[in-house]
């Protein structure tokens, strides 16, 4: 089943295209990564889902909501952005609590985060006084503590210590199994190798390549995904 | 409702911040100075005026724009959640020009709590709008302008301009126009500037002339009357209301 629909999205900033005519799906169950080089359109298309972005033209549906036509489709997302930044006077509990009575909906997944995260000690801390790697753990929080039908998720494991990562990455198979749709993007190959079923390569703001993992390897008769995607993209 | 709850949650924030308390005790440490030295509740006021004239302004528009550019990341994440853009920006805004004119209301008012009067009041009003005035204004050039140190700098040459410059531009009009019935554009060139109208609004009640200036004393003559408080009053509404406007208009269509 489809959560989220694209239909040739475009954006233009200024003289520059950012987005021609981009169309893709993601669908619940499934871990989609989109990935391009810098200024492939990658971050802009986010932003276009998240609304942080409005498109010159085309349509992003959430669960068959239009997103141009309201915010409650956001009430189905988690979003996890690549720099956290919270207000540094204020403690994760409060940011938690402001975004509980924004959603109008109880945080009923954050004990089994905060526990996974180690995170007890530091949620009545001022997030000025927390490391880099906690704040993004606050992050990883805040997007799973809701439990949102669909995650959508900007270099997530940037800043995490190793433990951490590997928690995450089984936190976000775990959410798969449970029918969660999840969209992300990274430049760490390995980690879309480990947890992508559908990879969606950007360039010059067009999808570029499309497919699983297995797929594009075939395609490219490569055994590494990294390989398979530079060989793909001088064809 | 989330407009209500994102606003207490933005005040709790700022009311956490040392640098605002640090404005509070210059104000109420001004005043207090003031009243030691002169024992005239009327010099108090008239010193305070012209405190507020420059601090107020600089204070607010500063830390209005810096906050605004800091919290852009926040923003983003809120923007993210079910809540309309302009509650967003509504929001942030009220919460910061409440607390400014909260913190300007107590420096003021603290030290001269038994001295109340229809001139301090006035100056408590014309502080206010100060602090609501900049304060919208540095977040319609924080929407307007992505680039910090840009928008920095401008924030800086409107409130150097509007505090210092727009005077002397007066001033040369007379000056180079002064053959001609001036008045009116005179009148006109006072309107567009708060911090002449937040003068005017309490030396009007002081009666001091010394202190109108040119472009005080040709409003005292067109309105000495409450009128003149009156037109004041809506001149200064407007001034925050116009870029408030502007401001919610253009971030519901902005490009985060």
């Amino acid at each position: 089943m489809e959560a989220i629909r694209v239909e040739n999205l475009r954006k233009r900033y200024g003289k520059f295209e950012v987005l021609k005519g981009v169309n893709l799906t993601a669908d619940f169950g499934k871990v989609t990564a989109i990935l391009g080089p810098n200024a492939s359109g990658k971050t802009t298309l986010i932003k276009c889902i998240l609304g942080h972005v409005i498109p010159d033209s085309g349509s992003v549906y959430v669960k068959g909501l239009n997103t141009s036509e309201g915010v409650e489709y956001k009430r189905f997302i988690g979003y996890v952005p690549q720099e956290p930044d919270f207000p540094e006077n204020l403690t994760p509990i409060e940011i938690i609590n402001l975004i509980s009575s924004i959603r109008n909906s109880k945080a009923l997944k954050a004990g089994e985060v905060i526990e996974s995260f180690k995170l007890g000690e530091f949620m009545n801390k001022k997030i000025k006084n927390l490391s880099g790697g906690t704040k993004q753990k606050v992050n990883l929080l805040l997007a799973l503590a809701f439990d949102p039908e669909i995650l959508i998720l900007d270099e997530p494991t940037v800043g995490l210590d190793p433990v951490s990562s590997v928690k995450f990455k089984e936190i976000l198979l775990k959410e798969k199994e449970r029918g969660k749709a999840i969209v992300m993007s990274s430049h760490i190959i390995s980690e879309v190798e480990e947890l992508a079923d559908q990879i969606i390569f950007l360039m010059e703001g067009k999808v570029k390549v499309r497919g699983s993992v297995e797929e594009l390897k075939d395609l490219a008769k490569e055994s590494k995904l990294d390989r398979a995607i530079v060989k793909l993209l001088e064809e | 409702m989330e407009l209500a709850k994102l606003f207490l949650f933005e005040l709790k924030n700022l009311s956490r911040i040392k640098w605002l308390w640090i404005y509070l005790l210059l104000l109420i440490g001004s005043e207090v100075a003031f009243l030691k030295l002169t024992g005239d509740v009327s010099k108090v006021i008239t010193s305070m005026l012209t405190i507020t004239l420059i601090v107020v302004p600089v204070i607010a528009s500063l830390f209005g724009v810096v906050y605004y550019y800091d919290s852009q990341n926040f923003v983003k994440l809120l923007v993210s959640q079910p809540i309309e853009r302009w509650k967003v920006i509504l929001g942030r805004y009220l919460s910061l020009g409440v607390y400014l004119s909260f913190l300007y209301f107590l420096g003021v008012s603290l030290p001269l709590i038994s001295h109340v009067s229809w001139e301090l009041l006035l100056l408590i009003s014309a502080g206010v709008f100060l602090s609501l005035i900049f304060s919208s204004l540095s977040f319609l050039v924080g929407v307007l302008v992505d680039d910090r140190a840009k928008g920095v700098s401008l924030t800086l040459i409107l409130w150097l301009y509007l505090t210092l410059l727009h005077d002397g531009f007066i001033l040369s009009v007379v000056y180079v126009f002064r053959d001609y019935p001036l008045e009116k554009v005179v009148l006109v060139l006072t309107v567009v500037n708060p911090v002449d109208l937040a003068r005017i609004l309490v030396v009007l009640k002081l009666d001091i002339a010394a202190l109108l200036g040119l472009t005080g004393t040709v409003f005292k003559e067109f309105f000495s009357s409450s009128l003149g408080v009156f037109v004041s009053l809506t001149s200064l509404t407007l001034w925050f209301l116009i870029p408030l406007s502007l401001t919610v208009f253009l971030f519901n269509k902005k490009d985060l």
